[in-house]
């Protein structure tokens, strides 16, 4: 009864992705009984409704099908591609967690049995309602890295250069290959960059990098909205810094453009962690790259830092009382203390901002290139503080005041 | 007894009812438990699924029963030339897949199979300046990685990498006016995060840094009185997950009526001392 139940739900829902491939949204409608005879989903204008009652039956009908047919005992039933591309949508549309839903549609994906950009597709909408699913963005990142494989596969095909360039680890030979992009896709300009290029040029096909490029600058959009759904999203985020790592090769361009494109996301955002963290992020993958953004866009990490210091430090006048924006305040000083050549402070600060806690030497070399002018000074930097744990400000603006000009004194003790 | 930053706790953690701030937090109910209710708990677990034997082959020395080599083998075959490792063949990164692996082998007593230096150095490549570590090099800090990471440390004699002070501050701030933990900063308390935090404090000797007290109260207000079972805040539902860490936490605050919980593995005690395991160093200043 139940499970006939289930099936014409599952019926009715692929129908409806039948009617409308474009569904750009869906939820679940707080309807707790079946009202009369009608189909529990409704469709309006590429949002898709589910009614409470019937997500549970449609649930458990598709995952004991689809979890039957993945035990393979002989008692299994057939199913045909189909239908498990149907079935893991219905189940992973509710739960998207389940990862054995998810690595069925890779296996698909390997048959050759679901393009990629559907399940591109099928994760996007899944983020509307789900916006912290860590499996959902696993999954996205291992459909990036087969878009990554299949641009430089045919690109082996259609070149001298033969020898697959995947061979030690795919995506990270994307510093060494031309990317043949038009106007509007410059994204990827960066792997086209002259000074990375010691190894074997590839040339990628048009068309798929021109469908990775339209993806990527579309995923880092993606990530924007799920982060804008849930506060302090941290799988949105990692992932986005993933793209920007592995997918845009920490391109310059790129993460100046993402520096911009946050400042203004921030400003709406000031209790998001994560948020700032990503601009740390940003920050510290440029300051690695600080010859080249010195020549090709006439920029010093320090006048950065600085501006992010004057940034983060108006924030907190503005918006007292949010930890965010003190532990942000924390990293900028903490990357401007560390990057500038002051030896003794070096040796005794363990660790560095920019590069990690555990590349000490990289910093010394790169202070010695930027010897600037940043202004601040420890005990400046306490006594502002301190002004505003006296100042009759808000009083967990005063906490955090006193914390940061503690976490000062301990960081860099005199 | 208090030490200074038990002391420096009290004074900046403000009260979160006269301030009216945007700390993200909860206030215990006056109703909620405040004794901790075992015999519940214990039913609670002994009525929920129906799998157990697949988890307690270590608990109860009988690993034996598994293919050794050939989980060594596979575990093994995970672990990438940078030294990350795998979850599964799809390929997805993270530090937790580090710590995961390393404790199995290290339980199977097989460590010497994977490449340790590779593998400490990929976790050490994802330790931020705050002294926490994130999923992957230049991820976000987060307890629950950081338990990880800290664990894996432990376990592979290299603890000696982490700024403890460093941490600890980051970790200890972890703790909000209602005596809960927190995950990363701005978010709200969680009693699975009185493992995480808790635990990782333990191992690199920063217990005392936390005002346990506080915790304990949260911790306790957690419990369903009528089914047993802990939820992650007052009032919510209860699972097996936030279950175990709420005890395991409690054990770690000394608890005496649990028995006391290994803070790498969490395991009891004795489980992992029976394996001669217990030999990471703690620096408790």
């Amino acid at each position: 009864m139940e499970d006939a139940r289930g099936r014409r739900l599952f019926s009715d829902l692929n129908h409806a992705f039948k009617k409308d491939p474009l569904i750009d949204e869906y939820d679940f409608l707080p309807v707790k009984e079946p009202q009369n005879n009608a189909s529990p989903l409704l469709l309006v204008e590429h949002k898709l409704g589910l009614e409470l009652w019937s997500v549970r039956l449609l649930f458990q009908y598709a995952y004991t099908r689809l979890l039957t047919w993945r035990d393979r005992n002989c008692h299994s039933p057939f199913l045909d591609p189909q239908e498990l591309c149907h079935l893991s949508r219905a189940v992973l549309l509710i739960n998207p967690d389940c990862y054995t839903a998810w690595n069925i549609r890779k296996e698909l994906t390997e048959s050759g049995d679901l393009p990629l950009t559907d399940d591109l597709r099928l994760g996007c909408l899944i983020l509307t309602k789900f916006p912290k699913s860590a499996e959902t963005f696993s999954h996205r990142r291992w459909i990036f890295q087969k878009l990554l494989e299949h641009c430089l596969s045919s690109s082996n095909d259609s070149s001298a250069s033969t020898e697959a360039s995947t061979d030690n680890g795919g995506l990270l030979c994307m510093e060494g290959i031309d990317i043949a992009l038009g106007p509007d896709a410059s994204v990827l300009q960066n792997c086209a960059d002259g000074s990375l290029g010691r190894r074997r040029h590839t040339v990628l096909s048009l068309e798929s990098s021109r469908l990775l490029a339209e993806n990527l600058q579309q995923e880092l959009s993606i990530c924007e909205r799920a982060a804008d759904k849930y506060a302090s999203n941290y799988h949105a985020w990692t992932h986005r810094e993933w793209i920007v790592q592995y997918c845009f090769n920490s391109s310059l361009q790129v993460m100046l453009a993402e520096l911009d494109r946050t400042r203004t996301w921030t400003l709406k955002h000031v209790s998001d962690h994560s948020g700032f963290h990503y601009r740390q992020f940003l920050l510290s993958n440029i300051s690695r790259q600080a010859a080249r953004l010195h020549r090709q866009y006439a920029m010093s990490v320090s006048s950065l830092l600085e501006a992010e210091y004057s940034f983060v430090c108006d924030l907190i006048n503005s918006f007292p009382g949010h930890e965010a924006l003190w532990y942000h305040r924390r990293f900028t000083f903490y990357a401007i203390m560390t990057s500038r050549p002051q030896p003794c402070e070096e040796t005794r600060v363990k660790g560095d901002a920019l590069n990690g806690a555990v590349r000490k030497s990289d910093s010394q070399k790169r202070s010695r290139l930027e010897s600037n002018t940043v202004s601040l000074h420890i005990q400046d930097e306490v006594e502002a503080v301190e002004k505003v744990v006296n100042q009759g400000s808000e009083i967990f603006q005063k906490t955090l005041a006193k914390r940061y000009a503690e976490w000062v004194k301990q960081t860099f003790p005199e | 007894m208090d030490s200074p930053m038990e002391v420096k706790n009290r004074q900046l953690n403000p009260d979160p009812v006269s301030c009216g701030t945007p700390v993200k937090d909860v206030i215990l109910p006056d109703n909620a438990p405040k004794e901790l209710l075992l015999q519940k708990h214990a039913d609670y677990i002994a009525a929920y699924g129906n799998k157990k034997d697949d988890y307690i082959l270590t608990l109860y020395d009988a690993v034996d029963e598994i293919d050794i080599d050939n989980l060594v083998k596979w575990v093994v075959s995970m672990q990438q030339e940078d030294g990350s490792f795998y979850g599964d063949k799809w390929g997805e990164v993270d530090t937790r897949f580090s710590f995961c692996a390393t404790a199995c082998l290290t339980l199977l007593g097989r460590q010497d199979a994977m490449n340790v230096d590779k593998a400490v150095e990929f976790v050490l490549s994802c330790m931020n300046f705050d002294g926490g570590f994130g999923c992957r090099p230049g991820s976000e800090s987060h307890s629950g990685q950081i338990y990880c990471c800290v664990g894996f440390l432990a376990i592979t004699g290299h603890l000696h990498n982490v700024d403890a002070d460093r941490l600890g501050w980051w970790l200890c701030e972890r703790q909000l006016p209602s005596g809960g933990l927190n995950g990363r900063p701005e978010k709200l308390p969680d009693v699975c995060y009185s493992w995480w935090v808790l635990a990782s404090m333990a191992i690199i000797g920063r217990l005392h840094w936390i005002d346990k007290e506080k915790l304990r109260r949260f911790i306790l207000a957690c419990q369903d009185e009528e089914t047993g079972g802990f939820a992650d805040r007052p009032g919510d539902m209860v699972d097996p997950f936030h279950t175990l860490f709420g005890l395991a936490g409690l054990s770690l605050l000394g608890d005496k009526s649990v028995l006391p919980v290994n803070p790498v593995y969490c395991m009891p005690e004795d489980v992992i001392r029976k394996l001669s395991l217990n030999n990471y160093e703690v620096d408790e200043r």
